[in-house]
């Protein structure tokens, strides 16, 4: 009856003590997820950045870009600040959001990139096009008004001369 | 007036207008270079989006602000922006103009700004545990554990602390942040509520 007790307690012992071990071990798993999502989360972001940066530098408007970098940027902090509060759970799910948006724009900003120089070109195209319809009508808009500003000013000289009449009417 | 003086006013106005009609495309080819500075500016303001009422005297659990943490970016491009928000006592390094502090940030706001943008968020806090030691500090609606702790000030008469602000940027080189030379703070006299 006693070896029964014993074992007994020493099952309920064993009961214990491997679930504070099991519990540790899952914590541990825990925060070891969460920083490694928080870490993916901040290379995603930061990769996205430069891409933003390098489309931006061959003349793209990476405004939008920037706009939605912002919100991944949001859920990083999030992350962040779930993490000072041990609550892992928040730290995944936020990092998780943060880095599918980033490589989101990473991929946008990638396809941006690769057009803005045919972009660039075409602009400049259309706006020499414009400025060039534009002077054009400046130029000959000016032989005209000038034209008739010579004839308005002659007559009006000539008309302060006396006439002659060819006739003598 | 002469003809010809006249002549010379209708050249001159034409060519004005030809240059403003072609200044689309000088823009895009010409590059002038203007003189500018590169800089960030970072700046806090009190609830009146003005240089005044600042908190001071703060009660515990005492809900302050909100102040306004702003920072615009004249840098020439895109950038990515950290504030970190630090907590500090009077003896507790403080960042400089080179150095940022040593102390675990207690908060933190990530942004990116497009060159000439402004970025700012308004700043509500509130400080729990006691005047000599803070142990929470709740900022936005955020309640986070805070640990510091705050010797009685015999000459100024108070329980003094700093909150302050580190401005850092990413580096695309490092692939970290780094500290960008600007912090602004608010030295706070806590008080029992």
């Amino acid at each position: 009856m006693s070896v029964l007790r014993a074992i007994g307690v020493l099952l309920v012992l064993f009961a214990l003590v491997s679930s504070v071990f099991v519990l540790g071990s899952l914590a541990a798993d825990g925060e070891d997820v969460a920083v490694s999502s928080m870490d993916e989360a901040e290379d995603s972001v930061g990769l996205a950045y430069e891409t933003v940066l390098e489309a931006e530098e061959a003349g793209a408007n990476v405004s939008r870009l920037l706009a939605r970098l912002n919100v991944a940027g949001d859920y990083l902090a999030r992350a962040h600040l779930a993490l000072r509060k041990g609550d892992f759970a928040g730290v995944v799910d936020n990092a998780d959001r943060g880095r599918e948006i980033a490589e989101e724009v990473e991929a946008d900003a990638g396809e941006l990139k690769e057009l803005a120089p045919q972009q660039r070109r075409q602009n400049l195209l259309f706006s020499m096009i414009r400025s060039t319809i534009a002077i054009s009508g400046i130029g000959v808009g000016s032989v005209i008004s000038w034209h008739e500003f010579k004839r308005r000013y002659n007559r009006r000289i000539s008309g302060k001369k006396p006439e002659v009449d060819v006739d003598g009417a | 007036m002469e003809l010809r003086e006249y002549r010379k006013l209708f050249l001159d106005a034409s060519l004005i207008l030809m240059l403003i009609a072609a200044s689309p495309v000088l823009g895009m080819v010409v590059s002038i270079p203007m003189g500018r500075e590169f800089f960030s500016e970072f700046w806090i303001l009190g609830p009146n989006h003005k240089a005044e009422g600042y908190p001071f005297d703060v009660g515990i659990n005492e809900t302050q602000g909100p102040v306004y943490v702003a920072v615009r970016n004249h840098l020439g491009y895109s950038v990515y922006y950290l504030v970190y928000v630090k907590l500090r006592n009077q003896t507790q390094p403080s960042a400089n103009r080179t150095m940022p502090s040593p102390l675990e940030p207690i908060y933190e706001f990530l942004f990116f700004l497009s060159d000439r943008e402004l970025w700012e968020t308004p700043f509500v806090f509130s400080f729990q545990g006691e005047p000599s030691v803070i142990s929470g500090v709740s900022i936005n609606g955020d309640v986070l554990l805070a640990n510091c702790s705050s010797a009685w000030d015999p000459e100024r008469e108070g329980f003094y602390y700093q909150l302050f602000f580190e401005l850092w940027l990413y580096n695309v080189t490092l692939r970290d942040f780094e500290y960008h030379d600007r912090y602004v703070w608010m030295w706070l006299n806590v008080t029992a509520s």
